[in-house]
């Protein structure tokens, strides 16, 4: 995945991280796969084209700074073990008592109402906080992530995003959900609507907004509305890794399903690599 | 007390079993309501304002794959918990592609289903269909014991309650239908009170419903059954009590797109009567149209109009109805004051067709927790 990555060039001060429209300085072009600063999409991980990158390429390759500020940047890595059992979030009811009386519900696959194995990568997030950073406007990306409603359940469960960042509640089930949230930072109904179509929502205040589906009690999501663009989805061996982390001090916090479940101080100087494991 | 000491031993039961897994909701919801004076059974408490409360308790155990256990049980002030649910479920039975259900349960017939519950219904009470009393029993009665009851709310409603009646019934989807196919002891207009078949006939009833478009959901239910008890009133003439039967037939829709919900029922019902000199044919039919809409997260307006008429029978030369035709509309405003808490604040006005006099009505503020 390529992933533009924009800095100043006067200080490696978390706080000089710039607003992309405005004050861009220097971009360049990295190939990966973490959730980096200025990153367009967060899950789906495709961003512009290839002519857009050589262009960005040929208009950087005079300054001496290209290619010398990734290594004013840490990076925070780490393993999550999750020694807790606890039970599937979107357990759904052991049967629809109602199936006596209509259709029973049935998703996309036919599977009808079960309970699947959640992958650690749909359920974990990390991320940094620092006053430094909620100070700061960072630029959300012009793709929108998505939580699906798929098998009667929502896709993720956890959804990390940067403020300003609109998100995409696809349906792909045969059926209606109501996706819904009473959540203060972005309260929305959505509305029922059905398979292949899709409505959108901005999130403009940063908080926990907890997802519902009005027809499936059982569904619900969480979506984290972060001040800063510094998270990662471990993989579903645990690992993960928060690369370009400008100096400073940190709070690196798990969240797991529904809840905040650990969090750890951190500081990263001198683009050094730092280690955080978590176990909860 | 037996019944407390009954639920909580059946929550015991289910709950240390290791191998199933149990679920356990329900909802509790209290109101304030205040209904005109009048001598209706649209009434409460004589039109003096007063509190009351509800709680359900559900209970739903996974034994097997394929075997299911389903309970709810109901409390009321100054009633005793009330089993509405007790039923044994077994899905794909011996991998024929239907389903079978056992026990007490809510009878295929219309399309309530979890609207009768206060956090699902839109407004307060239920259509009229569904609750109104009307003069006829289900015992022998005579043409002026009839007449004379009418608006008084002593005899079956057109659909009894939620319909939890005991019995049998097999059920499946194919494609976008559903069928199911049940038999009960008791009537659609008569299942309250029937612990046991008080007749030599079952209540025989058929649903079908189909599913052309995602929210969209047309049904129709047919019933028919002997309602008079044989341990009632003596019949008064040779014929048997299976001779008097129930024909009942319903057509439901149930639509929704986006912030629109819209829910409409149709039924029509034949008794034939044993009056002291002939047997005669009393008819009803009942319909409601109920729409709700939400304006904005948390806030939605609903309303919902009801009726129900009656057909005439011959008496000293006239013909007046069997029992007050009736309209009623139903409207209010609800708020979710969080994911699992509603409140409502509803208003009903009740309108008795040909019958001069206070008209019915009632104000409710209606708090009501799912959990």
């Amino acid at each position: 995945m390529w992933t533009l990555v924009c800095y100043t060039v006067e200080t490696d001060s978390p706080d000089d991280w710039l607003i992309m429209s405005s004050k861009l300085v220097n971009c360049r072009p990295i190939m990966d796969s973490w959730r980096a600063p200025l990153m367009i999409d967060v899950r789906q991980g495709v961003i512009g084209s290839p002519l857009l990158l050589v262009a960005f390429l040929m208009m950087n390759s005079g300054s001496p700074l290209f290619g010398q500020e990734a290594l004013r940047m840490g990076e925070i890595r780490g393993k999550i073990t999750i020694t807790k059992s606890e039970d599937d979030i979107q357990k759904p009811p052991p049967v629809d008592r109602y199936s006596t009386h209509r259709l029973a519900p049935t998703s996309m696959s036919g599977a009808g109402m079960s309970s699947s194995a959640v992958k650690l990568s749909e359920r974990a997030v990390i991320y940094l906080e620092s006053q430094s950073s909620k100070a700061q406007n960072f630029q959300p990306p012009t793709a929108h992530p998505i939580l699906d409603q798929r098998d009667l359940a929502f896709h993720p469960q956890v959804l990390p995003i940067l403020v300003g960042t609109t998100v995409e509640f696809p349906n792909k089930d045969n059926l209606f959900h109501n996706v819904f949230s009473y959540s203060s930072p972005k309260e929305f109904d959505l509305g029922r609507y059905p398979t292949g179509e899709s409505k959108s929502i901005r999130f403009d205040k940063a908080g926990i907004v907890r997802v519902y589906c009005d027809i499936h009690s059982h569904m619900n999501a969480t979506i984290l509305v972060l001040e800063n663009p510094f998270f990662a989805i471990p993989d579903d061996g645990g690992a993960y890794v928060i690369k370009n982390v400008p100096n400073g001090t940190y709070i690196a916090r798990l969240w797991f399903g529904r809840d905040l479940a650990a969090s750890q101080s951190v500081s990263i100087k001198n683009g050094e690599s730092v280690s955080v494991n978590f176990t909860y | 007390m037996n019944r407390i000491l009954a639920v909580l031993i059946l929550l015991v039961a289910l709950c240390v079993q290791g191998q199933s897994q149990v679920q356990a909701s329900g909802e509790a919801s209290t109101y304030v309501l205040k209904t005109a004076q009048t001598t209706s059974p649209r009434a409460t408490n004589n039109g003096n304002p007063t509190f009351g409360w509800r709680f359900d308790l559900f209970l739903d155990a996974k034994v097997t794959d394929k075997v299911f256990v389903l309970v709810d049980t109901r409390a009321l002030p100054d009633e005793v918990i009330n089993f509405d649910y007790v039923a044994l479920r077994i899905v794909n039975l011996a991998d024929l592609g239907f389903n079978f259900q056992m026990g007490k349960f809510d009878m295929p017939f219309g399309n309530l289903a979890d609207r009768r519950f206060a956090t699902k219904d839109f407004l307060y009470g239920l259509p009229l269909i569904y609750e109104y009393r009307t003069s006829l029993p289900d015992q022998v009665a005579t043409r002026a014991d009839v007449l004379g009851s009418r608006g008084k709310g002593v005899g079956m409603r057109l659909i009894d309650l939620g319909v939890y009646d005991i019995g049998a019934m097999v059920y499946g989807d194919a494609g976008k239908a559903h069928y199911a196919v049940a038999v009960a002891n008791g009537t659609i207009s008569s299942t309250y009170v029937r612990h046991l078949n008080d007749n030599s006939d079952f209540n025989k009833i058929l649903r079908f419903a189909y599913t052309p478009i995602i929210g969209l959901t047309l049904g129709v239910s047919a019933a028919m059954s002997a309602y008079l008890s044989d341990e009632g009133k003596p019949l008064p003439r040779d014929q048997g009590s299976l001779h008097y039967q129930q024909l009942i037939g319903d057509v439901d829709v149930e639509f929704s797109r986006e912030r629109f919900l819209f829910n409409g029922e149709a039924v029509y019902s034949k008794w034939t009567v044993p009056f002291e000199n002939e047997d005669t044919d009393l008819s009803a039919f009942g319909y409601y149209a109920e729409a709700k809409y939400t304006w904005f997260p948390r806030f939605y307006t609903a309303a919902r109009v009801s009726g129900l008429v009656f057909s005439r029978v011959q008496l000293e030369g006239i013909s007046p109805r069997w029992d007050n035709n009736l309209v009623e509309i139903e409207a209010g405003v609800g708020y979710h004051l969080d994911r699992s808490t509603l409140v409502k604040l509803v208003r009903r006005e009740t309108r008795t067709l040909e019958v001069i006099g206070p008209k019915d009505n009632l104000t409710v503020l209606q708090l009501a927790v799912a959990f």
